[in-house]
């Protein structure tokens, strides 16, 4: 009787005993499949994607990286120019990847969309800046944009579609010349002026047109950054000058009779 | 202004029964108001005045960082403010004009503007008059104010600082400044016409009594931190962006004195020298005086069902106000102050349970009108970010670099955080313009932002140069008791005073609390 107990008691630790091995063993590997070798992700330590919209609607494309830390070679980053020519490289440590027959493929196609083809030369270090242009012929249509009130809607998105976080993402507009923002719409990251103190935007001044510019910080991978605007042309018509200055001569003439006295005064 | 015919008052409001029978003077009648010379004068250039205002602000070159829609919206509530102050026409018709002009110039869309009708600040004045009829119509109001009368009401002047007094005490307990208004003024009503005031002829006491329970249930509120939410949101900014805790007691050590001394000189300088109040309106125009008051408060018997029931509708909701911080716990929700005025009503309203037929809701529909107005222009500066943009050019002109001595900041600070609340409709949103400015000056020229920041956030509650400035203001503008230029009038001087005593406590007890720097 007390041998089969001690026996049970031995089968029951043996099983415990199993048991524990099996969750260390699979639970342990379940953990190192969730979580790869190099635990740290990539980074980009800023990105600006900015489009200079030229008087003709055509605009210059450019997209400027400071490296952060990259495991990758090849650096596929989103752009607006997938109809775009003349791609080039003006500043750092990269060429546009190649095609089977060994040409320059400035954009390729990553999930329907165009994006900067980018290989990273030997030596490129964390710190280095890398600027890619290409002009897009036909961004802004006048007509096609027009809404009420002869405003134009306007807008830009970029989605992160690169494994590496963007500490700092700067996306931007350069108006055409003449049109100003007449209002800003849906913006990523939004603001509540309740919850935060600034915009995460600024509307800034070149010449006669306006600039604007969505800071993102901390942009993970698949992160958006977007915005949307209506434009105006920054001289206004001469209509409101006429309305105001008639019905101000209208009033003058027609109610003379309240600088009399009111009757029992 | 009319300021006179106290004779000519008594004479025709001698009778108690008429003088507080306040059916004669519903809030919802707009009577015609009589004018001086040089009010007719501005009324008959405001328009122009208006219209040139909006036309060099909104043909200006666009400055850099202001959208043109911003630019829409600043030249509308520019002309707007205008014709506000002068009145060339009735202030609700100023108020449809902008709204209608922020469309047609697509300074804000229609759906926003048309939308402002349905924001809870326009809900809680409806409701507000809807239970000041409840207590107006079951006679508890003039109950009410006739003990006012027969306690303190000898004079006027008593009658004046027991309504201070009142203020400051129901302030520590109701941060809603408009539940503040609605509880005291239908008894402000009773008391008017006790002196002889009403819309259709206002007079110097009136004017007096209304304006300073307006800036007592305003600034009155900067005397604690719960006060009102702006004065807690200011709080948090200065925690989260300036590093410093601010305790209930240290707000209140270093507030309430300069409140209180901002309500005994408003109380002295306001029927001495802002409106001066004759002496045939310092005591009562009812024949017999204070002993006929007697006796009609004891004509009016024990209680009756009718003004026990209002008490009890009336105290719920004050209860609901009061206790804000506890519905949580107590219900699982929070109650808001509009929703606590609207549990309020529906029972007011509600058949043979309540005690008010809607005929006899008495709701100033133009004023509600002349609300919306007011809120749209503000809100559509704060939505164009154009408020914003015009607080950055305001300190980015002053150009105050480092090395500048502290005082020279500290009273540029104060100055301008007083005076800009002419412009703005909400004191939330001028906190949230304000305040992260005035830290980010501190901090970029050195400073503890706590030494200028708290003191900037003394001044959020004070909201009174006009009716469109905070709730309150145009709860009490409904009465018609004074006008806006009376309002103008009396709200700068006391702004004036107010950045006086807020610069004087800076150089003295608020260096002794050590909110300034100075003493070790």
């Amino acid at each position: 009787m007390r041998a089969r107990r001690v026996m049970i008691m031995l089968l029951l630790a043996a099983i415990s005993a199993l048991t524990l091995f099996v969750v260390v063993l699979f639970g342990g590997a379940a953990e190192a499949a969730e979580c790869p070798a190099s635990a740290v992700p990539d980074t980009l330590a800023s990105c600006r994607d900015h489009l200079d919209v030229a008087a003709s609607g055509d605009a210059i494309a450019s997209v400027t990286v400071v490296l952060g830390r990259v495991s990758s070679m090849d650096l596929l980053l989103p752009c607006s120019c997938g109809d775009g020519r003349g791609h080039v490289i003006t500043k750092g440590p990269a060429a546009f990847g190649a095609d089977a027959s060994g040409a320059p493929l400035p954009i390729v196609e990553v999930l329907g969309r165009p994006h900067w083809n980018l290989r990273l030369l030997a030596g490129a270090a964390p710190g280095d800046t890398i600027v890619a242009e290409a002009v897009v012929p036909g961004w802004y249509d006048a007509d096609a944009t027009r809404r009420e009130f002869g405003v134009h809607a306007l807008g830009r998105s970029w989605v992160n579609s690169t494994p590496a976080v963007v500490r700092r993402m700067e996306l931007g507009l350069s108006l055409p010349p003449g049109l100003l923002v007449e209002r800003v719409g849906a913006t990523t990251p939004g603001f509540n002026a309740n919850r935060s103190p600034e915009p995460p935007y600024r509307i800034l001044r070149e010449g006669d047109r306006d600039v604007f510019v969505i800071t993102t910080t901390d942009l993970e991978p698949s992160g958006r950054s977007a915005f949307a605007l209506e434009a105006r042309p920054g001289r206004r018509g001469p209509m409101a000058l006429a309305v105001g200055v008639l019905l101000a001569a209208l009033y003058l003439l027609s109610f003379r009779d309240v600088l009399k006295p009111e009757p029992g005064r | 202004m009319s300021h006179g015919g106290g004779s000519a008052i008594r004479a025709a409001l001698g009778r108690i029964d008429e003088i507080l029978d306040l059916s004669r003077s519903k809030l919802s009648d707009v009577p015609e108001k009589q004018s001086t010379a040089g009010e007719r004068w501005m009324k008959y250039l405001g328009f122009p005045a208006g219209v040139a205002a909006f036309l060099a602000l909104f043909y200006m070159p666009t400055p850099e960082g202001l959208t043109t829609g911003g630019q829409v919206v600043i030249a509308c509530f520019a002309a707007a403010l205008v014709w506000w102050v002068t009145e060339p026409f009735a202030t609700y018709v100023t108020s449809l004009l902008l709204m209608a002009m922020l469309v047609f110039l697509n300074g804000w869309s229609e759906d926003e503007v048309l939308g402002v009708l349905g924001y809870s600040v326009i809900w809680l004045n409806v409701l507000a008059f809807i239970l000041s009829s409840m207590l107006v119509r079951t006679n508890l109001a003039k109950r009410i104010a006739l003990a006012m009368i027969v306690r303190f009401g000898r004079t006027s002047k008593w009658i004046l600082a027991a309504f201070f007094a009142l203020n400051l005490l129901l302030a520590a307990f109701i941060p809603a400044t408009a539940a503040r208004a609605a509880i005291l003024l239908p008894v402000m009503l009773v008391v008017a016409s006790i002196y002889g005031a009403s819309n259709r002829s206002p007079n110097n006491f009136g004017r007096n009594l209304f304006l300073q329970n307006l800036q007592a249930i305003d600034f009155g509120s900067s005397a604690y931190m719960t006060g009102s939410n702006a004065n807690l949101i200011a709080v948090a900014f200065i925690l989260s962006m300036g590093g410093s805790r601010v305790y209930y007691t240290d707000w209140f050590f270093a507030a309430l004195p300069v409140v209180v001394a901002a309500m005994v000189i408003s109380w002295w300088i306001g029927p001495r020298f802002v409106f001066r109040v004759p002496a045939e309106q310092q005591t009562p125009v009812v024949e017999g005086g204070i002993e006929r008051m007697q006796e009609k408060l004891r004509e009016m018997g024990p209680v009756s069902t009718a003004e026990k029931k209002a008490a009890a509708i009336f105290g719920m909701v004050i209860v609901l106000w009061v206790t804000d911080k506890l519905h949580m716990s107590l219900f699982g929700f929070e109650i808001s102050a509009v929703m606590a005025a609207f549990l309020g009503a529906v029972i007011a309203l509600a058949p043979k349970l309540g005690l008010l037929k809607w005929n006899e809701a008495d709701i100033p529909w133009h004023l509600m009108l002349f609300s919306c107005g007011a809120y749209a222009g503000g809100l559509a500066l704060n939505d164009t970010g154009a408020a914003r943009w015009l607080v950055d050019r305001l300190f980015t002109a002053l150009d105050i670099q480092p090395g500048v001595n502290f005082w020279v900041v500290y009273c540029i600070v104060i100055a301008i955080n007083m005076y800009s609340h002419i412009f703005f409709t909400s004191k939330t949103m001028r906190t949230l313009i304000f305040i992260p400015f005035v830290i980010a000056i501190a901090q970029n020229l050195g400073f503890d932002p706590l030494w200028l920041a708290l003191p900037a956030a003394f001044t959020i509650d004070w909201v009174i140069a006009l009716p469109i400035n905070a709730k309150p203001n145009i709860i009490l503008f409904a009465t018609g008791q004074y006008s806006v230029l009376d309002n103008l009038k009396y709200g700068l001087i006391m702004t004036t005073v107010g950045t006086i005593l807020l610069i004087a406590a800076g150089f003295t007890w608020f260096r002794v609390l050590g909110i300034t720097p100075g003493l070790p």
